[in-house]
């Protein structure tokens, strides 16, 4: 039944086809997405580092984001304490972007809402949640595994345009991280830092100016601190001043340029100021250095007071700070040793000195010394000066205890009382009876020597000598007059010529007025005859054929 | 007793309109139907190696869809990009323990069972194997069946990250390992529709 059936049915129709199946793209294609996806994640990966931090309030270990500049470069991987639990070690991935860019000055913060002098910052981690900030940094140093975490934020991004300056003063006032740098009132900075001096006697406070501004600081520039407000009450009334309410809040620094002979260099950055205590401090030179040297003096320094001045050829340069007695337990001499303070950077250095000490050992070979002078006849005050001498004997700089010992010469003073007491000693030594005596025997031979006949002699002669003086006298009155008259003819004479002489030569005389024409006639006819050269320079013909008419051209 | 089957009486049956048609001699050439032209095959041509094509593919994009995150949530400016396996310890960790065994059966368990499946069934194929024929190939129908529904995670993302768009307030953003999972399912999907099961059967012909 079924063998009829399949007979009857029609073939199938046979057309050639590809063998080839595009299917094995698929895999292939898959294969090739895999592999990119891996690579991908491979290659963005980038160094895993630690970051210590006080405390890890807020991280979320796969959650806290790494940002520079509001970009996520990483994530924390995990958080945990060290060994003895003072820090919190957190782990982080960075994306391979930002790992290469890591070095030796790279910073780490956490990010919080903060309030500080420049406001509140942060806000937005309220809702975001807290995150890690980053500063690259320009350090050239290889990357690093393991970071010590800032506990506060960076002031000032490492790639931020301008220049950073260094401050010390004595103390810091009511300055803080983020209080303002002005300059004319426009804020021109801020303070990223402030820490104490190595010998704890200053405060070194760190600035940054933004550029532009940054230009306008100049090597003798003045930083003054205007925190607070100046209240002036003086004749004229009372006077208020404030550089900005910000800095009646916050403290604040002001900063200016003024004119002065101090070379205006541009400055590179990094450079020390003093900062000074206020407006009116302008005035004095301001030093940023302060170096401690002893004097030491054999004399009474009866008028040094603490606070004294020092000054090189009239200009201050430091003061006195403190005055002591000591005196040696075996020789039992006594020494007055004066500690001052000297501000080297008052005199400006043109050029680099590369060596202070080296420059002052030079200085006192040449004969630097200090010693005491009289500040004020009247009142005895007495102040230190440092000046060269000649024919001083050589010194150098020794350092004894904490303080270099800086060499003195007796003051101006102290010689001349030296110069009397020596006088006197030699007045004492003087043999005044013996002097005395010869004395009284000289006159007593003078008086002999009157009162002897030869001297009796010599007056009779001395007083025929004086008569005969009188007679020529006498007769010399006599033949004076004479004379006059015939002096005083002769010179009625003279005068008489001197008045013709006068009259032929002066102005209007006709000796003069015929001179004047024969002058002028004279210079005439040189016309002329230079005329006649010159026509015959041209015409040498016109000697034998006179002269031609001249024809119009 | 062999039973009797068309292969064996050397007809083919059109997948369109259904005639009947005699097989020619020629094995390897592209057969047509008579009567409406449609292409006509005895078995589904080169079914074993595009099935094969499909489910490597599958695999090889399973790794990423795991691996890779399948979508963000940002809420409030807060959020990560979690994978789904991240998505399912998150629910565990709070404590939506039914939730959790949804997703973990129907975005891991499920498409990893459905390549193990297919590549069992492939391999048994190919091996001529005789083992539980008819339970082979139910699996299979439960295989191409519960397929589908995989696509429900890719429908819910889509969604989500098309209506959730609420700026810095809240937003969803769908993750690479999405893109992944989706190739996942569509890639398994086409490897079951390739696979002809009636080739289980042919085994017992021989």
């Amino acid at each position: 039944m079924t063998e009829p059936v399949t007979d009857q049915l029609p073939e199938a129709v046979v057309r050639e086809g590809s063998r080839f199946s595009l299917v094995w793209l698929v895999p292939l294609i898959a294969v090739l997405i895999g592999g990119w996806l891996i690579w991908k994640s491979f290659s963005d990966r980038g160094p895993t580092i630690v970051i210590s931090f006080t405390e890890a309030e807020g991280l979320e270990p796969g959650k806290t984001r790494v940002r520079y500049k509001d970009v996520d470069v990483g994530k924390v991987k995990r958080i945990e304490l060290n060994d003895d639990l003072s820090r919190v070690e957190v782990t982080v991935e960075l994306n391979r972007s930002i790992g290469s860019h890591l070095n030796d000055q790279t910073q780490f913060w956490i990010v919080r809402p903060r309030i500080n002098p420049k406001g509140i910052s942060g806000l937005n981690t309220l809702i975001s949640g807290i995150y890690i900030g980053m500063d690259p940094g320009k350090g050239s140093g290889p990357g690093m595994t393991h970071y010590i975490g800032r506990d506060e934020p960076l002031p000032v991004q490492s790639d931020a345009e301008g220049k950073p300056f260094v401050l010390s003063a004595d103390s810091l006032g009511s300055l803080d991280i983020g209080s303002g740098v002005y300059y004319r009132q426009i804020q021109v900075g801020e303070v990223t830092g402030y820490h104490l001096d190595s010998d704890g006697r200053s405060v070194i406070i760190d600035i940054f100016i933004n550029a532009p501004w940054d230009q306008l600081i100049r090597k003798n520039s003045r930083f003054w601190n205007a925190s607070g407000f100046d209240l002036k009450l003086t004749a004229d009334g009372v006077s208020l001043s404030l550089e900005s309410l910000a800095t009646l809040l916050t403290g604040g620094i002001a900063v200016d340029t003024p004119l002065n002979l101090e070379a205006g260099d541009p400055t590179v950055g990094g450079e020390r100021f003093a900062l000074l205590p206020d407006r009116e401090s302008l005035e004095n030179r301001p030093y940023s250095q302060t170096d401690y040297y002893l004097l030491y003096f054999d004399s009474s320094i009866r008028g040094l007071s603490v606070n004294a001045p020092v000054e090189f050829r009239g200009i201050k340069v430091g003061e006195v700070v403190d005055i002591d007695v000591q005196m040696d337990h075996r020789t039992l001499d006594v020494k007055i040793p004066v500690l001052i303070a000297l501000h080297p950077d008052v005199i400006t250095v043109t050029g680099k000195i590369d060596d202070t000490d080296l420059v002052l050992d030079e200085l006192i070979k040449r004969g630097l010394r200090a010693q005491l002078a009289p500040g004020n006849l009247l009142t005895g005050q007495l102040y230190v000066d440092i000046d060269f001498h000649d024919d001083v004997p050589p010194a150098q700089i020794v350092t004894e205890g904490p303080f270099r010992i800086f060499p003195t010469v007796p003051g101006a003073l102290e010689k001349i009382t030296r110069n009397v007491t020596e006088l006197l000693n030699k007045a004492g030594e003087i043999p005044l009876v013996e002097i005395a005596r010869d004395l009284g025997d000289t006159i007593a031979e003078l008086k002999r020597m009157l009162r002897s006949r030869e001297s009796k002699q010599a007056l009779s002669d001395l007083r025929r000598l004086l008569a005969n003086t009188a007679e020529i006298s006498h007769k010399l009155n006599q033949t004076v007059p004479q004379l006059s008259q015939q002096i005083s003819s002769t010179l009625n004479q003279l005068e008489k010529t001197l008045d013709t002489a006068d009259a032929t030569l002066s102005e209007d005389s006709p000796l003069v007025y015929d001179i004047r024409r024969l002058i002028d006639q004279l210079s005439s006819a040189v016309t002329s005859f230079e005329a006649l050269t010159d026509y015959l320079e041209r015409h040498p013909n016109a000697l034998l054929y006179g002269k031609t008419l001249e024809t119009p051209q | 007793m062999q039973p009797l089957t068309a292969a064996r009486a050397g007809l083919i049956s059109c997948h369109v309109c259904h005639a009947l048609a005699r097989r020619p001699a020629a094995r390897d050439a592209a057969l047509h139907c008579p009567r409406c032209g449609a292409r006509i095959h005895q078995r589904i041509p080169g079914s074993l190696g595009e099935t094969w094509a499909y489910l490597l593919a599958a695999v090889v994009l399973y790794i990423p869809a795991n691996a890779y995150p399948i979508m963000s949530v940002v809420w409030l400016g807060r959020g990560e990009p979690a994978t789904i396996f991240e998505g399912v310890i998150q629910l565990i960790e709070e404590g939506m323990w039914p939730l959790a065994l949804i997703v973990f059966i129907a975005s891991i368990f499920i498409p990893l069972l459905k390549m193990i499946v297919l590549a069992f069934l492939l391999i048994s194929v190919q091996r001529r194997s005789r083992w539980r024929m008819v339970d082979r190939t139910r699996l299979y129908r439960m295989t191409e069946f519960v397929g589908r529904w995989s696509m429900v995670d890719i429908f819910v993302i889509g969604i989500l990250a098309a209506l959730v768009q609420f700026g810095s307030l809240a937003s969803i953003e769908p993750g690479i390992g999405s893109l992944s999972f989706a190739a996942v399912v569509v890639l398994t999907m086409f490897a079951a529709h390739r696979f002809d099961p009636r080739l289980i059967w042919d085994a017992c012909n021989d």
